[in-house]
């Protein structure tokens, strides 16, 4: 039997600028092939690779409304730069789950 | 007046396109190169092309909703009004082409019409002290804050061109002629610090006359006081940290824009 993890949230609601309703879906796509490309790169042990997905992530997320991606952009970098494979590999999860599980409202 | 002629005039920056292809041309490179579009008018008696095909591509591939003008022929848009909307198309001409009603529909369009007639604008963005067209140099590698700080900017006057890296940009500054550089500060090639030192050695062997000093605000993913030491240490005139927010860098517009509150605001300052 599975028990469901009560502290999983269904969705995560993100409220954001309706002048970049044409860019999010666009933008969240990129994130979403970003989670690819950053386990392509783990698996070659690409580091810099990582290091710069992220820290471009780091730099745009809260400009588009997205708080959490710059904060795991952020941590992900510094952990890449360190060549912290498990901590970069628990970020990338949880960067997928959080792609998951956000929904866009515009206002 | 021809067209191309009106929309220069009011500040656009117009591509032509003799067909459909042409045109889904254009625009996948100008979004692929970071410079996309803003608006398209289309013709609705363009030879080889079904307009309302076209129009549906458009909106589909390039996500320009709401962002195609038709201008079609005298007796022929009532019926096509239904197809127009499913097409996307939210505004349309009809031929001749008056210049009043082309900036109408231009303003309308630009903000976001829900219907095919009788739009009415949303409060614009800016404030008149910043209906200032400035010509802005934006220096940076990454796709996302280029878009972004386009769309920041597609409702104000300024102009934006575009360069990937600190050595492009060098470039592009030696030949044009900017009132502002927003210049990111980690970039392949050629970094921010390289191009905003190569740039003020640049503007000083000119002798500073013909090359007055052009203000350059550094963008940087540091909060970190030494990035922001260091980039002035460049020769950068003030610091803003990544990501920017819409509010802060039309603020920052504002303080090196001359007042000039004269000016009317430019319905089609974008890219068309």
């Amino acid at each position: 039997m599975t028990i469901p993890n009560a502290t999983t949230p269904a969705e995560i609601v993100v409220r954001a600028d309706r002048e970049l309703e044409d860019l999010i879906p666009w933008y969240l796509e990129k994130r979403r092939k970003d989670v690819q490309k950053m386990r392509q790169a783990m698996e070659k042990g690409d580091y810099e690779g990582v290091r710069t997905l992220a820290h471009n992530m780091k730099g745009s997320g809260s400009g588009y409304g997205f708080e959490d991606i710059t904060q795991i952009g952020a941590a992900m970098e510094k952990m890449a730069r360190m060549g912290d494979k498990d901590s970069v590999g628990r970020k990338i999860t949880e960067l997928e789950n959080y792609l998951k599980l956000v929904t866009v409202t515009y206002e | 007046m021809a067209l191309k002629e009106m929309l220069t005039r009011w500040g656009a920056l117009v591509e032509e396109a003799e067909n459909g292809e042409n045109c889904l041309f254009h625009l996948r490179h100008g979004k692929e190169n970071g410079a996309p579009f803003d608006l398209v008018l289309l013709d609705g008696q363009m030879a080889g092309t079904h307009e309302m095909e076209l129009a549906k591509m458009i909106e589909e591939n390039l996500h320009l909703a709401g962002q195609i003008i038709l201008m079609t022929r005298a007796g022929n848009h009532q019926g096509e009004m239904a197809g127009a909307k499913r097409a996307g198309i939210r505004h349309y001409l009809v031929k001749p082409i008056k210049q009043s009603e082309l900036r109408k529909a231009i303003e309308s369009s630009r903000s976001r019409g829900e219907t095919l007639a009788g739009v009415q604008p949303e409060p614009p963005l800016i404030s008149s002290d910043t209906a200032v067209q400035l010509h802005i140099l934006l220096v940076e590698d990454s796709e996302e804050n280029r878009l972004l700080i386009q769309n920041y900017l597609k409702k104000t006057t300024h102009r934006v061109d575009i360069a990937e890296n600190g050595e492009i940009a060098v470039n592009k500054f030696k030949s044009g002629s900017y009132d502002l550089v927003l210049m990111d500060m980690q970039m392949p090639v050629m970094d921010g610090y390289t191009a905003t030192r190569k740039i003020r050695m640049w503007e000083r062997e000119m002798g500073g006359e013909s090359r007055k000093h052009t203000p350059i605000v550094a963008l940087t993913a540091f909060a970190l006081q030494e990035e922001a030491k260091k980039s002035l240490e460049a020769g950068c005139d003030a610091h803003l940290t990544k990501p920017i927010k819409r509010a802060t860098l039309l603020k920052v517009l504002s303080e090196y824009s001359p007042q000039s509150p004269s000016l009317a605001p430019n319905p089609a300052g974008g890219r068309i």
